[in-house]
């Protein structure tokens, strides 16, 4: 994949996620490719949520990307546990 | 020992592993593996029951099963959408706990993984019922 086309689907994957989750959404980290995907993507969300709407949004961005042709690793990760362990720790501490 | 059993054993001996040993880093790593391949198995034999030859396909395997399984169960609405995604999360997770050893794999992501394991499982079995 050239660079431009890249940048063009990070944008492209950038602009999916946060119309799914919106102020859910704390980051989006881009990697890969490790094996024969286009794009590896972690979106990391500030909480829990249900998961049946997890599911569904994250369908919602997997499907236009493959309509289009892309094949794109896209997994998510919750913020929630490390903020609660720092804080944990610094109240032990 | 068939897919179903084989996924089911392998969430329950990695549950089993993780609380003995879940604290380290190369467990937890090997846990979101494991789990992975168990529902790659799983997705292989749901396509095999509907007439489809996995086994055949020789060129990007893990992506074929899991974009086979859109086409076949998603779009004629027999799986559930809300888990279709599960399967390209979980291999997110292990393409990340096979290669990127500078990412931080938490006790946290193993339990995201058990859980969206579970919920796949469950639409399989579902599933498994209609197509019988």
């Amino acid at each position: 994949m050239k660079v431009s086309e890249r940048k063009a689907l990070k944008q492209r994957i950038t602009d999916l996620a946060t119309e799914q989750f919106g102020d859910l959404l704390t980051k989006i980290r881009f990697s890969g490719p490790f094996e024969e995907e286009d794009l590896d993507v972690d979106l990391i969300l500030r909480r829990r949520i249900p998961l049946k709407e997890l599911g569904t949004k994250l369908w919602n961005i997997n499907e236009p990307l493959f309509e289009e042709g892309y094949n794109v690793l896209i997994g998510h990760e919750f913020d929630e546990r490390p903020k609660k362990k720092k804080a944990k720790r610094k109240a032990e501490s | 020992m068939d897919e179903l059993n084989f996924a089911e054993q392998t969430a329950a001996r990695m549950k089993e592993l993780y609380g003995l040993a879940g604290n380290h880093e190369v467990i937890r790593r090997t846990i979101l593996s494991r789990i992975y391949y168990s529902v790659h198995h799983l997705s292989r034999y749901l396509l095999r029951r509907i007439g489809l030859r996995p086994e055949t396909w020789r060129r990007n395997v893990h992506q074929r099963v899991i974009d086979e399984m859109r086409r076949q169960f998603v779009r004629t609405n027999m799986m559930n959408v809300e888990v279709a995604a599960f399967l390209t999360d979980m291999r997110r997770h292990r393409v990340n706990a096979d290669y990127q050893l500078h990412t931080i794999i938490s006790e946290g992501d193993v339990d995201d993984m058990f859980e969206i394991f579970d919920a796949y499982l469950n639409e399989c079995r579902r599933l498994l019922e209609v197509i019988a």
